[in-house]
Formats: C-alpha cells, structure tokens, sequence
C-alpha cells in the first residue's frame, strides 16, 4: 500500500472534524420526536374569536369565586371562563372534550361536576355561550395561565387546539358566583 | 484477481461454465429479472396490505354514496326511499321551537316504502355539497319542542306499510345550499343513500 501524504491526512481529518460538528449543529435543528403528530394550535386574546378546523370559541370573561351557585365547593378556588364556543365544520359526535388550563408547569381540567360547557355537544355555525369551571388553588392566581380547548379529551394530535392566555392575576375570587346558562349565545 | 486465469481454464462441467459466465457478466445484467421481479413484489403487497386495511377500515361504514338526483327516488335493501324535499318553516312554523336568532330550521321529509322485510339506518345528516361542505344533525332533541313530534325522524325498523321520514335541522342563516341527506341504511353498509334535495 502507498503511503499518504501529509496534506492528504490533514485534508481527510479536517473534513472529519468538519462533519461532526454539521452533526452537532444538525441535532439543534432537528424537530422532537413528537413534532409531527402535534396539535395545530390557533391563537387568539380574550375577547378574540379563535378559530380551528371545527371548533372555534370566544373567550368573553373570567371570574373567581370560593363556592359556586347551587353549592358546589372546592378546596380551593373556582376559576369561571366564560366563553362562546361551536363547531365548524361538522354535528356529529363533535363535543367541546378537551378543556385545560395551563399555569406554570400543572394543567388542570375543567370540572365535570358542575353543569357547565364542558363535554357540550357543539352546534354547527352556531355558537352556544356559557361557562367552565376549574378548581385551581390559591397559588395559581398569582400569574397567567393559558386555556386550551379542543374536541377530544385526551386526544389532541393532528387537530386544531385553541389557545387563549388568561391573566389570573387581575381576577379577585369573590364569595360566591353562578356559572353561566349552558345556551344559545343570540336567543 | 483470478479472472484471467479462470478465462484460459476450460470448464470441467456445465454448472463450472455457468458460474464462470455469471461471474463475468455485471450486477445489473446478473439482476435483470429479479430486480423488475422485486418491484412488483413490493407494489403487490403495498396493494394488497393497503386494500385490507380500506376494507376493513370502510366496509362498516357509510362511504359509498349512492346519489339520488333531486325529485328522484333509489332503491336500497329491498326498500324504496325518496323522493326528499325539504322546507324552510317560516316565523309561525318556529315561534314555539323558540330556535335562536341568526338561524333557520329545515324540515326534510322522505317518503319511504319498505319491502318484504323493513331495514333500521342511522340518523339522517344534512350536507352541504358546496363551499365549507358542513354537516348538520337532526335538531329534534335540540329544540324545546319539534314541530314533527308524531314523524319518525329516523327508520321504522318494524315497518310494514309505507310512512315519511321528517327530520328538523336547524342551520345557521348563511347556510345556503344545496343541500342533500346522507341516509346510511344499516343492511346496506359501506353504500349509502345521498338525496339531493330541492328547497
């Protein structure tokens, strides 16, 4: 076998160094794991309608309250969003399933118990108004948080996911509070 | 390489000379059955591993439309369905369904005459065929009270005579058409009926 020259060495040790740095950079580049299954999240600010492929929902007030009307009690505090909420698209089996709010690193869900939109079959074209309820505790309160709703409870892959920030901060938890009549939002 | 040496060799058998053959010619000329052999191989069993799954996925479900032209009717499972018209119920048709504002109610009637043996169907579906194509449920557990309360708004499984399906819809106002009614009768699945209606 021949013997390598010297600048051929150099020249193959810098290509490698060359390749495994571009492999370094390419791992900060490339997407996780999970990043083609993710929901299409459609953002919008309170008071904004957010729209998604078959839902869309307005967010038109907060409010906090330590007991609900009709005695419905929490250990710590009841968080009420009222919203506008239908389906785009399509009836069928088309229900608001997935309601989340997110503060800092927890997520809670809306409560089941109370009657609320939570878990409501949506309308097509035509928006229903009404409340959800969540039970947070005093600490989540003290910044922003983000709601989340969707049409399938624990499945949001590939789907439209509304996101709307809420800031808690400014919301004072009074005695007691009624959630608002699950209805048509124009009777 | 003992390519030259095994040239100037003379073969001691037909299977020495067909080896001696074979390791002159190249890959590709080695390979031109089997390589075309192998691409229909592959597109065979993508077909027919593809087809089982639509089958299995779509025979139990309403996915072959059968259309029925506005003011015709088809026959489906021995039964005959159609022709479906509809009707927009005016202010004095809604007044005590108290349906919200910014809609309008539908009502599709479909005659039915059923055959030897009467067949069940799932809840009829209203679709638009243009722009967004959306799709509405009956309206009949929605509103206070339907206008159609002694209709069946679905099948009669049990029937042995002719009756009318009526199935309320309440639509938002933008809702223009056309429109048509997806009916999917149970013995007749993947095939459905899809009447085109007239307003």
């Amino acid at each position: 076998m021949s013997a390598v020259r010297p600048g051929r060495r150099r020249r193959d040790w810098s290509l490698a160094v060359l390749l495994l740095i571009a492999a370094w950079l390419l791992a900060f580049v490339t997407p996780a794991e999970d990043a083609a299954t993710a929901p299409f999240v459609v953002s919008a600010q309170p008071g904004e309608e957010a729209a998604g492929r078959n839902i869309s929902a307005t967010v038109t007030g907060i409010r906090a309250a330590e007991t609900l009307s009709g005695g419905w009690a929490a250990a710590g505090v009841w968080l009420i969003v009222d919203l506008e909420v239908a389906s785009v698209l399509s009836e069928q089996g088309v229900l608001l399933g997935h309601a989340t709010l997110q503060v800092a690193d927890r997520s809670y869900r809306a409560s089941e118990r109370p009657p609320s939109l939570f878990r409501q079959t949506l309308a097509a074209g035509i928006p229903q108004s009404g409340s959800l309820a969540f039970e947070l505790p005093d600490a989540a309160f003290a910044g922003t948080a983000v709601l989340r709703l969707g049409l399938l409870e624990a499945e949001t892959r590939l789907d439209s996911l509304l996101e709307v920030p809420l800031d808690l901060a400014g919301v004072a938890p009074e005695a007691e509070l009624p959630l608002q009549p699950t209805r048509w939002a124009t009777p | 390489m003992s390519t030259d040496t095994e040239r100037t060799i003379a073969p001691r058998s037909r299977r020495e000379a067909r080896l001696q053959r074979r390791r002159r010619e190249g890959w590709w000329r080695l390979n031109r059955w089997s390589l075309p052999a192998l691409a229909v191989l592959i597109l065979a069993t993508i077909g027919v591993i593809g087809g089982n799954e639509w089958n299995s996925y779509f025979s139990g479900r309403a996915s072959i439309p059968v259309t029925v032209a506005a003011g015709g009717s088809a026959e489906l499972a021995g039964t005959t369905w159609g022709p479906a018209t509809a009707h927009r119920l005016d202010a004095d048709e809604t007044a005590s369904l108290q349906p919200p504002s910014a809609t309008r109610l539908l009502e599709v009637t479909v005659p039915v005459t059923p055959g030897a043996t009467a067949v069940g169907c799932q809840r009829p579906v209203l679709r638009e065929t243009d722009g967004a194509q959306r799709q509405w449920n009956d309206a009949s557990g929605t509103l206070p009270r339907s206008a159609v309360n002694d209709q069946p708004s679905s099948c009669l499984a049990d029937a042995t005579g002719p009756y009318s399906i009526v199935v309320p819809f309440l639509l938002p106002e933008n809702a223009e058409g056309p429109f048509v009614l997806d009916l999917a009768v149970t013995e007749s699945l993947p095939r459905f009926l899809r009447l085109a209606l007239i307003l």
